[in-house]
């Protein structure tokens, strides 16, 4: 054995030792130095979990604090097709519990995907039965879902969340930014099996939950409310319908109900059409309901007072058009206050027509026509308001209230401003949000505007307690309660143009010498088509369930209390109650 | 030549072998130290551990609370929603008072004044609210 050999031997170990420390170093460089933020990134999130923690939705109040629309967990199951091994088995077990078919589960699990959802946000305690099933690939996840508690209760005011919880209509929509909240994060350090490792890193930012939403609605009221218009619209076979009560003085909208409705808490198969908040979001021409902004324009420029005579004649002609009055069969004079409460056509155009286009249509714009209220609700239309002189029929036809359009909440506004003794408060739905210091934060209460004088305000309300005592809107009278309102029965554009169809109104306040309610009912296409039939009972059942759940006392009870005799009166329909007119 | 006085031979330290059996028993303290020190870190880490699991026990626990909660604050307020309450109303037979009629007492004094109405009640609102 020569020297040489071995010599060779330690030269080319030497030369591979070598080598390899060079690739050792090179790597240590590539990994230590150049590559080192990526690898750094790298374990950290092989070594680290982040967990979104979502903030909990605000939840929705009525004037009360009483629940309307909370946020619940919820679960969601999902599944890992690539670890499924039998999918048409694993369906068959979760299918009767996720209450999802068989066939359309196993579609899901045979996908090439690493993840798939199975069913969103279910009960806690279904997933509690998933998770029992111990199914390979099937995992739940927690989550929250949206839920109001009443169901159909308020539903087109609240609107609805999306999947991902996200509003998507009404009220959870226009304050999405200030319900949804901020989510937080969790990082935590875990095992190579995902596991929590005790000892190791943890890091909490905790999500800040959505504000809470006070609503000036009355879940009561509102429930009222709900429940005499879709008897009205079912017996009445109408298309539809709206009522809205509102607080004269302070503008709070106390119930706004729509006909047909949905309900918020299974949205799977939605008929869009059902989710508008009708008072606010269509318009319709109002009809006679609008003949107390015209009488308004007439008292308040001083053109008649309530005594004036006005002449009724079977019909007027007017830039060639006739327009008639048909429950008026022969000529006379009767006094203005009777034009209204009679809804006279005849004599509120030849009323309007001594007034002047011009104060009209100013009276008309003052009253809040034209003009979208300042209630911000996502959908709100403003109506129309023409030129009262665009045509020569334009006059007379606005003053009974067509050919232009409003929507209820508009009409509402616009007699609330006769409640209110000339002042216009504008209607607002929210009376605050509570914040994580747990104040209520009021929204700021809405400025009032002088529209009409209180004396023209007060013969306004004089008038109108004539209609519910003796003119079209008798069956809107509440027993033991003076009633101001006014009947209105609308001819209801075509599409194609002409008039096709009916719309029966009915505006009114209770009680008439110091109005806390006003009250705005429409049905759509109702049969008989007459409001005084349809609209008016109405009223008086929703003005009955305002007066009882406010407490307010009757006329007469309230005159007799220092009756030493007397606690309380009977009050029935043959005893009139102190009232106007 | 100059001479040097002899200095005093300077007795020596006395020398002696260290032997092992004494440095060990030098260590030996040490060493018990650091057994203990080590024991009582992997206790404190056991400890730790187990107090980290306890805490996260707790705070599903924590969670599932506030999970019930929820859940049963919704179970409340669909039972009291005026829906359900009509409804077992009309289940117990019980009809609206759709025609109320207010009956003249005789001869009895009045104690106080007829309700002037509920005025809104804010305090009761922020007393429910978080």
């Amino acid at each position: 054995m020569t020297p040489a050999i071995p010599r060779r031997r330690a030269r080319v170990v030497l030369g591979a030792v070598l080598l390899s420390f060079l690739a050792l170093s090179f790597r240590l460089v590539n990994v230590q130095a150049s590559r080192a933020d990526e690898f750094a990134d790298l374990a950290r999130r092989q070594r680290f979990r982040t967990i979104e923690l979502p903030a909990i939705r605000g939840a929705i109040y009525d004037r009360d604090g009483r629940d309307l629309a909370v946020s619940i967990p919820a679960r969601t199951i999902y599944g890992n097709p690539k670890e499924v091994t039998d999918p048409a088995a694993t369906a068959r077990a979760l299918s009767p519990v996720i209450g999802v078919s068989a066939g359309s589960l196993e579609r899901t699990l045979r996908k090439d995907r690493g993840f798939v959802y199975l069913a969103r946000r279910v009960e806690v305690d279904v997933a509690a039965r998933v998770a029992e099933l111990d199914l390979v690939g099937i995992s739940v996840l927690d989550e929250a879902k949206r839920a109001n508690p009443g169901g159909v209760l308020a539903a087109n005011v609240l609107g609805f969340t999306g999947t991902d919880g996200e509003g998507l209509g009404g009220l959870e929509f226009a304050y999405e930014r200030l319900l949804r909240g901020t989510p937080g994060e969790r990082i935590l350090e875990q095992d190579p099996l995902g596991r929590r490792i005790p000892q190791g890193m943890f890091e909490e930012q905790p999500p800040e939950p959505g504000s809470d939403l006070v609503l000036t609605i009355d879940r009561d009221l509102q429930h009222a409310a709900e429940v005499a218009l879709s008897e009205a619209v079912e017996s009445s076979q109408a298309k539809g319908g709206s009522v809205v009560v509102a607080d004269p003085v302070t503008g709070d909208v106390l119930a706004m109900a729509t006909s047909p409705t949905f309900d918020p808490n299974d949205i799977s198969d939605l008929d869009l059409t059902t989710t508008r908040n009708r008072p606010v979001t269509d318009t319709y021409e109002p009809g006679s309901v609008s003949k107390l902004v015209t009488a308004a324009a007439a008292l308040g420029t001083g053109t008649v007072t309530p005594d004036t005579s006005v002449l009724i004649t079977r019909a007027i002609r007017v830039g060639g058009k006739d327009f008639t009055d048909a429950h008026f069969v022969q000529e006379s004079s009767i006094p203005f206050s009777e034009v209204i409460s009679q809804s006279s056509n005849v004599g509120t155009i030849r009323v309007a027509m001594m007034t002047g286009a011009e104060p009209v249509r100013s009276y008309m714009e003052r009253f809040g026509y034209g003009r979208p209220t300042a209630l911000g609700f996502p959908g709100e239309t403003s109506g129309a308001l023409p030129s009262t002189t665009r045509w020569s029929t334009s006059l007379p036809t606005m003053a009974i209230g067509q050919g232009l359009s409003t929507t209820l909440l508009q009409l509402v506004r616009a007699y609330g401003i006769v409640a209110n003794d000339g002042v216009m408060v504008e209607p607002r739905l929210v009376r605050g949000w509570v914040g994580p210091s747990g104040e209520l934060r009021p929204t700021r209460p809405a400025r009032g505007e002088r529209v009409i004088d209180a004396a023209t305000a007060e013969q306004l309300r004089a008038i109108l307690h004539r209609v519910t005592e003796d003119g079209t809107g008798t069956a809107a009278v509440i027993d033991g309660y003076a009633v101001a309102g006014k009947t209105g029965t609308a001819q209801k554009p075509a599409p194609s143009g002409g008039y096709q169809g009916h719309m029966a109104s009915f505006l009114g306040m209770v009680p008439a010498d110091a109005p806390r309610f006003v009250i705005g009912v429409v049905l759509d296409e109702p049969t008989p088509i007459w409001s005084s039939i349809v609209a008016a009972p109405v009223f008086r059942e929703v003005g009955q369930a305002a007066l009882r759940i406010d407490r307010v006392p009757p006329a007469a009870t309230t005159t007799r209390a220092s009756d030493e005799e007397t606690l309380a009166l009977s009050t029935g329909v043959d005893q009139s109650p102190d009232g106007l007119g | 030549m100059a001479t040097q006085p002899l200095r005093a031979a300077r007795p020596r330290p006395s020398l002696r072998v260290i032997t092992g059996r004494r440095e060990r028993r030098a260590l030996l303290p040490a060493a018990v130290v650091l057994v203990l020190a080590v024991f009582g870190v992997a206790a404190l880490q056991a400890y730790v551990g187990q107090e980290g699991l306890r805490m996260a026990r707790l705070e599903r626990q924590v969670e599932q609370a506030e999970e019930r909660n929820a859940l049963l604050r919704r179970k409340a307020a669909e039972r009291s929603s005026p829906e359900r309450v009509a409804e077992a109303a009309a289940e117990a037979g019980l009809v609206p008072a759709t025609n109320p009629t207010f009956l003249p007492v005789s001869g009895a004094p009045v104690t106080r004044d007829a309700d002037p109405g509920r005025a809104l009640d804010t305090k009761r609102l922020l007393a429910r609210t978080p």
